[in-house]
């Protein structure tokens, strides 16, 4: 740890920020914009029951989309044929797995804060189609309605930190076989949905299978911290040499 | 016949170059020549190639080392040069070329004569 | 000073692409890496860069094991790869994105490069990925050179380069080197760069160490040349004024080294002990 410089950690979030969405930023930009509409759009023309559950709907793609720009930055990360590959720009893997969270939190908040504006314009004119008189009604973008904390800790911690190291575990399945990468998986699985399980086998309480959900995801989110950055640590350069 | 091509070691190309450049005068006696590192980027060859050089040339006494201060032409450079090159004609090319003379059948006393002819010819 | 102990490295189908090579780089001295293609040099040089990890033995870097990528060993390691693509950004972009992981750069070494390479003024406007292959070369030659790093590995460097840039990148380097780094330069284009080598490095068809030595030792023990007959060569390639040969080094004069002839003789196990 002694080794750490949050100067380093911020140069390398900064060069895979620009270099990769910002160098043409209208371009990135553009990108993001017609997915936003497009997702937040999807659930209006999927006919559901009303205006709030379409919304809620395009709530949840939102969140997914915000959570899964660390997915983006990672492939990034390890992406090989550049003129100098990210992984030797000289910065510790620690720093380099800080940026990729620092990277990824700052383009989730993007996505997320675009969306409020986007997602409210696009329901109230919506809302003006289908119930005119009504619009006061719409509540705002992101904030429909409160979901139980484990929602939010699955898709904004649990989800995108456990890419980083399902992604790579999976990828080299040739050299943990793949019998230990199944049975790994379902392992973690099982022991995620089990409060949920209990509850429905009616062992325990709504609220307790709950706040059990809540706490093994919070601490599922501490071991896929550290093995997603061992995984980095081991992580080797994928092509062959073609000589 | 030993007729073989072996091209010259390139320390030792440089040091014959070396060797031109103070008999024709762009050196004099006691100045300074290119430091090993300007030879070694003006002629494109690695450092230590060069420093081989200048060992071989103050082996000679051609050049000597002033601390601090670099290489420099020794004052008597020329004359070690030219009798080296003397010494090297006597022991490698009368020898080699008598050895041509001998396997040609070209008797000695031709040589004389075409030394006037080469002479005259200049 | 990097050390390479008993490295050994093969691909997930089981050919071994290194085997078992040992050797020692130290500061200050520019090594060449030859090697029929294939035969490992780009996979070692990714060996010693950290990019992957080794199947046997292990390389340090100053005493330190280069699989944990410490970040004292990383910024002062560039590797140059034989191809690579830039983003669409400018040169300006790229050194300030860049340069700051190197602590050794230098702007006046980038900006000589680049001046000598003649590709000065383009770089000012350009976007890195629209240049030309020879003009990319340039660039990235330029800022590898510049990084100062006391290691630098180059794969191919020779291979995007015409003749002349091929002269003025040898004397750039020449020009900018410190006494404290080390260069490894791979090539297939031996001849281009054997004045400029101190070492030479000869990878065999199965990744081994097929020869390994200081050009001032080649020179001393060899011989390079044309010669009338092949007997008493230690190899021997006929050509139009003979063969060319490499013999061991009796009495007479040290030779040029013929780097093509050295490399031929000893991926055919014609040089005895490395």
């Amino acid at each position: 740890m002694k080794d750490f410089s949050y100067r380093r950690a911020a140069m390398f979030c900064r060069l895979q920020l620009e270099e990769t969405y910002f160098n043409k930023a209208w371009k990135s930009a553009a990108w993001i914009a017609v997915t936003l509409v497009f997702i937040i759009a999807l659930p209006m023309l999927s006919g559901r029951d009303g205006i709030r559950e379409m919304m809620a709907g395009s709530e949840d793609l939102v969140r997914l989309f915000a959570a899964t720009q660390i997915v983006f930055l990672y492939f990034d990360l390890i992406s090989e044929g550049r003129a100098i590959d990210r992984m030797l720009v000289p910065a510790t893997c620690l720093e380099k797995f800080v940026a990729l969270y620092a990277g990824a939190a700052f383009l989730g908040i993007i996505i997320l804060g675009t969306s409020v504006m986007a997602g409210s314009l696009m329901y109230l004119a919506a809302a003006h189609l289908m119930l005119p008189g009504q619009t006061a009604d719409i509540p705002v973008f992101l904030f429909s309605e409160k979901s139980p904390l484990w929602t939010y800790i699955l898709i904004f911690g649990l989800a995108p930190s456990a890419s980083l190291w399902a992604i790579p575990f999976v990828m080299r399945k040739k050299k943990y076989g793949t019998a230990a990468v199944c049975g790994a998986l379902a392992a973690y699985l099982a022991i995620m949905i089990l409060p949920g399980m209990l509850r429905l086998a009616g062992v325990i309480t709504a609220e307790a299978a709950s706040i059990a959900t809540a706490a093994v995801m919070g601490i599922f989110c501490i071991f896929n911290l550290r093995w997603g950055y061992v995984m980095l640590l081991r992580h080797e350069s994928d092509r062959n040499a073609n000589e | 016949m030993n007729d073989f091509r072996q091209d010259k070691a390139i320390y030792l190309q440089m040091a014959d170059r070396l060797c031109d450049e103070i008999l024709s005068g762009k050196y004099g006696p006691g100045e300074r020549i290119p430091s090993v590192r300007e030879l070694a980027v003006y002629l494109g060859v690695n450092a230590n190639t060069v420093v081989r050089t200048y060992e071989a040339l103050s082996l000679q006494g051609i050049i000597q080392t002033r601390r601090g201060l670099g290489y420099f032409v020794t004052e008597d450079a020329i004359d070690r040069i030219v009798n080296a090159r003397r010494r090297h004609f006597m022991d490698e090319t009368l020898p080699e070329l008598f050895r041509q003379m001998q396997l040609l059948d070209i008797p000695p006393e031709t040589l004389a004569g075409k030394w006037e002819e080469w002479k005259q010819g200049r | 000073m990097v050390n390479i102990e008993r490295v050994s490295y093969n691909y997930t189908d089981g050919k071994a692409v290194i085997n078992d090579i040992s050797a020692t780089l130290d500061d200050g001295r520019i090594y060449g890496l030859l090697g029929k293609n294939g035969a490992g040099k780009t996979t070692l040089m990714k060996l010693v860069s950290g990019m992957v990890f080794p199947k046997q033995g292990r390389i340090t870097i100053d005493g330190t094991d280069v699989s944990a990528r410490n970040i004292k060993t990383m910024r002062e390691t560039f590797f140059m790869p034989s191809e690579f693509k830039f983003s669409d950004m400018s040169m300006e972009k790229f050194v300030r994105l860049y340069s700051g992981f190197y602590p050794s750069f230098s702007r006046e070494i980038l900006e000589d490069c680049l001046q000598e390479t003649g590709v000065e003024r383009i770089i000012r406007t350009a976007a890195l990925e629209r240049l030309s292959l020879g003009e990319k070369h340039k660039v990235m030659t330029a800022f590898a050179i510049a990084s100062g790093t006391r290691l630098l590995l180059m794969d191919e460097p020779a291979g995007g380069m015409d003749i002349p840039t091929r002269a003025t990148f040898r004397k750039l380097l020449l020009r900018h080197l410190r006494n404290d780094q080390t260069v490894v330069i791979s090539t297939h284009h031996a001849a281009d760069f054997t004045n400029i080598l101190s070492d030479v490095i000869i990878l065999g068809h199965n990744g081994e160490m097929a020869f390994a030595g200081r050009t001032e030792d080649i020179c001393d023990r060899y011989v390079f040349g044309i010669y009338p007959s092949d007997s008493g060569a230690l190899y021997a390639e006929p050509c139009a004024g003979g063969y060319h040969a490499v013999r061991e080094r009796g009495l007479e004069g040290p030779s040029e080294i013929d780097l093509e002839i050295l490399f031929n003789a000893a991926v055919s196990g014609k040089l005895g002990n490395s």
